[in-house]
């Protein structure tokens, strides 16, 4: 008897659904491997410059202030640091390197930039800070401005150009090619100049002043734009205010962030005198602001405050001192336009008349140790951070290095949600010259300014800085060649969130925008897959 | 003589009419044709007939109508000019007959009227010629028209004319239907020999037929002495002769001439154009046909046609060997030829007629292609268009035009595919050059899809952007045009056979290959059908005999299919991987069933591919996951990172440009109802082998994850091709469902089965129409691009500007890969290397030394992760001078850039920011390794033949010579110029992982070059290969056919029929 030849479809359909079910069962997870992933690499050498160290004592001196939180002999003894005039014939000298403390070395006789090279642990481990007393009229005014590598964009914001008041811009070329630089001025009566002053030529190895209130004089409230065409550049700002031999303040201005919708100023500090917002929309939209201040009790905004306009291409001002009421606080510009945004502080004039300035501008929250050198502690003179975690509660870490041969102090610390704290380093150490590193340890983002207040019976003297973190590491990400990379619209679509740190103990830089801080920066040869991330 | 009771009623008196009729073996016409010629209304006067030897009752036939004393006796081997000779010698001396009923005194004129047995005249056909001869007096030879012997309607012949090459031409088209088109009176060359009429003194004047011409020719040859000797040769389209051909269509045997027909009519062809060509001509003549002889010839070698070509030599030595035959010949011509040879010349036939005869046979084999009603009137152009296939094909290409409107115009690229490069030429020296010299430079075998792509560009007049704009884009109209012509055998009628090859056009993989620019894929699926169907034809021979023997079976087809096999698996080698089952399975079925010829051809099918592909076939095997990924292997995303596996069973591959996956569950659900029919079962069960080998290379492809040579990690295949044969596999089983289909709605009695049938077969016509309509919707997708893909700045291109060969590096940051896709990682950056042009097709399979990449990576890691200077220390050692990032959306990849240093920005340029880097970088420098310096030759810098060396000046240190190329022994530095020491080669090292060469301390001009390898004896190998296998793939002779059908003619009474179509030129009683 013939079989049904119709039976043949039974052992078809079952060896389909069995190999379907089979390969259903044993899918194997889409296809990542391990080379995709990227490589944090330790940075073991950077250079940055203090823009205008020495100086003779009678003109006002400018010592660097070191620190290094690397408390092990043997990350010193691997360290180096070496301080070399930005000259193309400067001759380099070796700095010596502590473990575990703050120093100060002297400039040479005559003021001018000076590159600052960190070699081995060092490099992640320390902060450099100018820290300079500038004769004005009769004082010596102090002005503290962190060391930094290059850059090819920059922002400042709040000096004037009035009668008296002089902004310097320095602009120094660490590189071996030359630099070019555009400068572009927004201020609050005139219409923007983006293109202020352009095509400065920096030759390699050598620093350029541009008088900033010369290109835009006669405003009260400036904020200027350095970019490099070509190369990069260490920029700085300085600006001192006299009123004849009366001194009205003289500070480095620091820089701050970029235009963005979002900006965090710390460092509003408290007290009395003039307290002051500059904000700045370099768009062709008028932007309106919402300015909320975070001081010690929480946060709110102000009436009034919540919509601010700011005209497009100018700079418009908010006065502070009304809302903090002399508190420390922070402050959180929220706008519809990209904004710049800048704070200046002043002492209240005293009896001669004299007054001084600081500055503080919008930075990015803390992703990892930041170190603030050239604390002065004891008698009248107070180091202080301003502390301030917009959102949630932040852990932080202070590590207070010494000045003498001591442990370095560690005190965790909780930094309230919406909330800023201010440590006074007096309270922690009684060392004379302390330095300071904030690192955070978790919770939510925090922000933190650094401010030294110096006085004696006629005067008084205020300097301060917001903290940025130096990047710990670089990421080297994983690197495909891909003969379809250059064609348009293959393979591309949006660009991508920032690549995730690697699953690391400590939080790494790694979702910012990398090394905007570094000048060149070598690391041990190694391929990326042996490489470890950093500790 | 029997008729001369009906004298009285003759009509054209002054005339004299003897019929002259040569007989051989003609007993099946004879009795036809001597009734025509008693019932001719003007009867003729006198009639001879000569029997050659007849074996059957011709000659009682003869003797039995016309007395025993009117049929003479011809040995059988004589000829028809022979047997007419002999019938107008017996009655030359015959007493004069008198014109009965004509004036006294009035001219009388005599005629001779050549007739064959298998000729039969119309009744009015005497009158009407003789007619035309008192109109026309100067008429020797007038000629009917003559039209077929079983078929009336169909023309035979008009009058004829022969051709510069010694050709026959009749003008006709073959089976040209009598409208009366060619109608009218006119002066012709020659008239046929059945029918003629002939004056007898033009007769004897001229010396009759040609008796050296015993069979063809004889009829042309003796229209062209008459017209030389300034008689008029006219044809009488009113008289009309029905002729069977007999002896030209092979229905009847020939005795008169050796065995060999095309010797023979070659023999004569060359005699009658040598003898009556114009003596100014004649060596001009005599060489061209000579040459035509010996290409002929060849020809007919290479079409494996041995015996043709043999009979076409020896009819060229016959003929040319006896120049004194035919200068005889000449001579006994000469007396007559009393008109110019220009006035005769304009009756033969025009230059270029036989190219334009052989362009309307293949149009109009074409139009045969399906047509099976050869009565069908309707017009040329309406009856191609109206075929369905036509229309099919043209639907399909419409709705391709419409889909892909946006990637029309413009250089192809994007997806898996590379801008092809400007011609033909460029793809040649890439598949033929030893070393690549992509960005990165490649040593590895140049895929041979590159040849091929290379021949289809030479033959698309050199363009090679053209052929792949038509291979891609038509990919879809060329698909179903495939699987049209090769779904015949399955389907039963027009309708289902369209329904198949349009499901089959439209599955999602022609769709997804379109989109993801998978030119290799697309190639397959136009391929597969041929493939398949020539598997078919080659290794069943039962199918093969069900066809009723129509088509080409056997050897040639598994050649042909073999070396489309070959072709489709250069394009893609997993179809080789995936018929490879198939074709074992046919060779152990083989081997059991102790059949040779079976075993022969799966060895054919598995052996030739992979043999002709060699040395690439290597390669294949040392890196097996080229097979898994196809061409264009670098780019990863293209396909779905987790394809489920129930979508391979769906036909849906995964990847841009799919319907949705439910979509052809209804072709599937149709496959699994041709299992399940009781008739003819066949073709579901070889289409589920089929598919379930299909199904389980997509399960295995999209299981696996490889990580391809010198391009992406861990990408997962693309079941495409494995789609493919599932698809053409079930679509094989659904035709027999299809064919049912009808028998199952009208028989059974009603139940769930009919609307459930009715539900199917209604969503399976939908299913193709949805697929289109949703490509339509769709269009290409996201990926396909057209536009001009360079994208060099032209200062990088510009060879002057960058003497030192510099390359550059395009960097791509990361970003998110498009949806449903997979990329290697979020975080990867990509970057392509390129020296001075855009990758092009092939680039991405031709991939570096790895060791290589490592470096540039790490160079390019640095880069991105901004450590600037080492960085650029890095690139510059690897001959990297610029590097181009994108302006917008670079993820603050050029900030990162800025901050690092070690590289300048120079310029924008198009979507792109271009970057120099700081350090001298060509692609040749001279290091000092002790002092870690590098500098750029001074003078030149450039590798090459044809370049200048460069020049190395005197220095007291080590130096090294370093290319920024993966070491390898080929690398040659020569030592040039005047120096003694010329032709010395530098000692070859390594620095850095680059080749380098010592440089003498005293300096030295040097000339760097890659030595050749073996390539050139592989290309020779492949077109040996290649040559051998078309002339074995080419179809047999159809000579051996026409035997086979005149053997089978003997027994077989009807096959007259089948001769009148298959009238064929140049052989012809």
């Amino acid at each position: 008897m013939r079989r049904d030849p119709r039976l043949l479809a039974v052992p078809v359909v079952l060896i389909v659904v069995g190999a379907v079910s089979w390969a259903a069962a044993t899918r194997p997870a889409a296809g990542k491997t391990a080379s995709a992933m990227s490589a944090a690499v330790p940075i073991t050498q950077s250079t940055v410059v203090c823009p205008q160290a020495g100086g003779k004592p009678a003109k006002g001196v400018a010592q660097i202030a070191y620190a290094n939180a690397d408390s092990t002999p043997a990350g010193a003894s691997a360290s180096s640091i070496t301080a070399a005039p930005l000259d193309p014939n400067g001759v380099a000298a070796a700095v010596p390197v502590h473990a575990g403390q703050a120093w100060a070395v002297d400039g040479p006789k005559t003021a001018g930039p000076i590159a600052v090279t960190l070699k081995g642990p060092i490099a992640t481990s320390s902060g450099v800070v100018q820290l300079t007393h500038q004769k004005v009229g009769n004082t010596a005014q102090a002005s503290a401005a962190p060391c930094e590598a290059p850059v090819t964009d920059a922002w400042f914001a709040g000096f004037s150009s009035g009668v008296g008041q002089h902004a310097t811009l320095l602009l120094s070329n660490i590189d071996s090619v030359p630099a070019t630089v555009d400068v572009g001025i927004y201020g609050d009566t005139s219409p923007p100049n983006a293109d202020a002053d352009h095509d400065i030529p920096v030759a390699p190895q050598t620093q350029v002043a541009i008088q900033l209130d010369s290109l835009a004089p006669g405003l009260s409230n400036i904020v200027a734009h350095v970019s490099a065409t070509a190369g990069r550049i260490v920029p700085a700002v300085r600006y001192d205010a006299a009123n004849g031999s009366i001194p009205l303040g003289t500070d480095f201005l620091p820089r701050t962030e970029g235009p963005a919708t979002v900006q965090t100023i710390p460092g509003i500090v408290g007290g009395d005198g003039a307290r002051r917002l500059v904000l700045a929309d370099i768009g062709d939209v008028d932007a309106t602001v919402s300015v909320k201040v975070i001081d010690s009790d929480g946060s709110f905004t102000p009436s009034g405050l919540d919509v601010v306009s700011v005209p497009a291409g100018q700079v418009a001002t908010v006065d502070l001192a009304a809302v903090v009421h002399g508190n420390d606080a922070a402050v959180v510009v929220t706008s519809t336009q990209p904004v710049v945004a800048g704070a200046v502080a002043a002492l209240p004039n005293d009896k001669a008349g004299g007054s001084d300035i600081a500055f503080s501008g919008a930075v990015p929250a803390l992703t990892g140790p930041a170190m603030a050198a050239a604390g002065e502690s004891g008698g009248n003179n107070h180091t202080k951070l301003l502390l301030t975690a917009p959102d949630a509660d932040a852990e932080v870490r202070l590590t207070v290095v010494p000045s003498a041969s001591a442990s370095p102090l560690v005190s965790p610390l909780t930094v309230p949600g919406g909330t800023t704290t201010t440590v006074d380093l007096g309270s922690l150490t009684r060392d004379p010259a302390p330095a300071v590193e904030v690192t955070p340890v978790g919770g939510g983002p925090v922000y933190a300014a650094w401010v030294l207040q110096e006085a004696s019976k006629t005067t008084a003297d205020i300097t301060m800085f917001p903290l940025r973190s130096p990047p710990q590491s670089l990421l080297r990400p994983p690197v495909l060649t891909n003969p379809f990379a250059g064609l348009p619209g293959t393979g591309t679509a949006t660009p991508s969130a920032p690549a995730s740190p690697p699953a690391t103990g400590e939080p790494v830089p790694s979702s910012e925008p990398p090394a905007p801080d570094l000048s060149s920066s070598q690391f041990p040869s190694s391929p990326p897959s042996s490489s470890q991330p950093s500790p | 003589m029997t008729s001369s009771t009906r004298y009285d009623q003759l009509v054209r008196p002054r005339h004299v009419v003897t019929a002259v009729l040569v007989a051989h073996d003609g007993a099946r016409w004879l009795p036809t044709t001597l009734h025509a010629v008693r019932s001719q209304r003007r009867p003729i006067q006198r009639f001879v007939a000569v029997d050659t030897g007849s074996h059957d009752d011709t000659r009682e036939l003869l003797e039995r109508v016309a007395g025993a004393a009117s049929v003479l006796a011809a040995p059988r081997r004589s000829g028809f000019a022979d047997a007419a000779h002999r019938a107008v010698r017996a009655f030359a001396h015959a007493p004069d007959l008198a014109p009965v009923g004509a004036e006294p005194g009035a001219p009388v004129v005599e005629w001779i009227w050549l007739l064959h047995d298998d000729s039969a005249p119309s009744p009015t056909a005497l009158e009407l010629m003789l007619e035309l001869a008192d109109e026309m007096p100067s008429a020797a030879v007038i000629g009917p028209k003559l039209r077929g012997w079983d078929n009336h309607r169909v023309l035979v012949e008009v009058g004829l004319t022969v051709d510069r090459g010694g050709r026959r031409e009749t003008n006709l088209e073959p089976g040209e239907l009598d409208h009366g088109q060619h109608d009218g009176d006119r002066d012709v060359l020659a008239v046929s020999t059945a029918g003629m009429l002939v004056r007898r003194d033009v007769w004897e004047q001229l010396g009759g037929l040609d008796r050296a011409l015993p069979l063809f020719r004889d009829d042309l040859d003796f229209g062209w002495r008459a017209n030389l000797a300034g008689h008029r040769v006219v044809v009488c389209s009113r008289a009309i002769v029905y002729h069977a051909e007999a002896a030209a269509s092979g229905v009847r045997r020939l005795d008169c001439a050796p065995p060999h027909p095309r010797r023979v009519d070659r023999q004569a062809a060359l005699r009658t154009m040598l003898v009556n060509a114009a003596p100014a001509w004649l060596l001009w003549i005599g060489a061209r046909l000579l040459l035509a002889c010996i290409l002929r010839a060849l020809a007919f070698v290479l079409t494996k046609r041995p015996v043709d070509a043999w009979d076409e030599t020896r009819a060229a030595i016959a003929v040319f060997s006896r120049p004194r035959a035919l200068f005889k010949a000449r001579a006994a011509r000469k007396p007559n030829r009393i008109v110019r040879a220009g006035d005769v010349r304009r009756l033969l036939a025009p230059r270029g007629s036989r190219v334009r005869h052989y362009a309307e046979s293949i149009s109009g084999r074409m139009a045969t292609v399906g047509a099976e009603d050869p009565a069908d009137s309707r017009g040329f152009v309406r009856r191609v268009v109206s075929q369905p296939g036509v229309l099919l094909v043209g639907a399909l290409l419409i709705v391709a035009l419409i889909a892909e409107r946006h990637v029309l115009s413009g250089d192809l690229y994007g997806g898996a595919l590379l801008p092809a490069p400007a011609g033909a030429s460029d793809l040649w020296r890439t598949y033929t050059e030893h070393w690549h010299p992509t960005g990165f430079g490649s040593s590895v075998v140049a895929p041979p899809y590159l040849a091929l792509l290379a021949i289809f560009a030479t033959i698309l007049f050199g363009s090679a952007q053209f052929a792949v704009q038509v291979l891609v884009l038509g990919s879809i109209p060329l698909a179903g045009l495939t699987a049209y012509i090769a779904a015949k055998p399955l389907a039963a009628t027009a309708r289902l056979r369209v329904w198949l090859a349009a499901t089959y056009a439209l599955l999602p993989v022609a769709t997804g290959s379109v989109s993801g620019g998978r030119l290799g894929t697309s190639v397959v699926v136009v391929l597969l059908p041929v493939v398949l169907s020539a598997m078919a034809r080659a290794l069943l021979p039962a199918l093969a005999q069900k066809q009723g023997g129509r088509r080409r079976v056997g050897a040639a087809s598994a050649w042909l299919g073999s070396l489309v096999l070959m072709v489709a698996m250069a394009f893609d080698p997993i179809v080789y991987a995936l018929l490879g089952p198939v074709l074992v399975g046919a060779l152990f079925a083989s081997i059991v069933r102790r059949s040779f010829v079976g075993v022969s051809r799966a060895l054919v099918f598995l052996v030739v591919p992979p043999l002709l592909l060699l040395p690439w076939t290597a390669r294949l095997i040392s890196h097996p996951a080229l097979i898994v990924s196809g061409l264009g292997q670098s780019s990863s995303g293209l396909q779905a990172p987790r394809l489920a596996p129930i979508d391979v069973l769906l036909l849906h591959p995964g990847g841009p440009g799919l319907p949705p996956v439910w979509l052809y569950v209804v072709v599937v659900l149709a496959g699994l109802a041709g299992l399940v029919q009781l008739t003819r079962p066949g073709p579901a069960w070889l289409g589920w082998a089929l598919a379930l080998i299909g199904l389980a290379g997509g399960l295995a492809i999209s299981h696996v994850r490889v990580d391809v040579p010198g391009g992406a990690i861990g990408v997962a295949g693309w079941p495409g091709t494995a789609t493919a044969l599932i698809g053409a596999g079930v679509l094989m089983s659904a035709a027999v469902a299809g064919a049912r289909l009808r028998a199952r709605l009208a028989t059974t009695s009603f139940g769930w089965r009919q609307p459930l049938a009715l539900v199917m077969a209604a969503a399976a016509v939908a299913t193709p129409v949805a697929a289109a309509a949703l490509w339509l919707a769709h269009g290409t997708g996201p990926l396909l691009r057209a536009g001009a893909p360079e994208i060099l700045p032209a200062f990088v291109r510009d060879p002057s500007a960058s003497q030192d060969q510099p390359r550059t590096i395009v960097l791509r940051p990361p970003t998110a890969p498009p949806a449903g896709t997979t990329s290697a990682g979020a975080d990867t950056v990509s970057y392509a290397l390129l020296r001075d042009h855009s990758p092009r097709l092939g680039d991405a399979d031709l991939p570096p030394d790895p060791k290589h990449v490592g470096i540039v990576d790490a160079a390019v890691a640095d880069l991105a992760g901004g450590f600037g200077q080492r960085a650029a220390t890095e690139l510059a050692h690897a001959g990297i001078r610029y590097v181009l990032t994108p302006l917008t959306g670079d993820g603050g990849l050029s900030t990162r850039l800025g901050t690092a240093g070690g590289l300048l920005p120079k310029t924008t340029d198009s979507g792109w920011r271009v970057w120099q880097v700081q350090a001298n970088a060509g692609r040749l420098m001279i290091a000092t390794p002790n002092q870690d310096n590098w500098q750029l030759p001074s003078t030149g810098g450039a590798v090459g033949r044809q370049v200048e060396p460069i020049s190395v000046p005197y220095a007291p240190v080590a130096r090294l010579l370093v290319l920024a190329e993966a070491p390898s022994p080929d690398w040659r530095a020569v030592v040039v110029g005047a120096a003694r020491k010329t032709g010395v080669p530098l000692a070859s090292t390594t620095y850095e992982g680059m080749q380098a060469f010592e440089i003498p301390t005293a300096g030295a001009d040097i000339s760097v070059q890659r030595a050749p390898d073996r390539r050139a004896n592989w290309l020779v190998f492949q077109l040996i290969g290649l040559v051998v296998v078309i002339a074995a793939a080419v179809p047999g002779g159809r000579r051996s056919q026409q035997r086979e059908r005149a053997t089978d003619a003997g027994h077989d009474d009807h096959s007259g029929r089948a001769a009148t179509a298959d009238h064929t030129v140049g052989v012809q009683v």
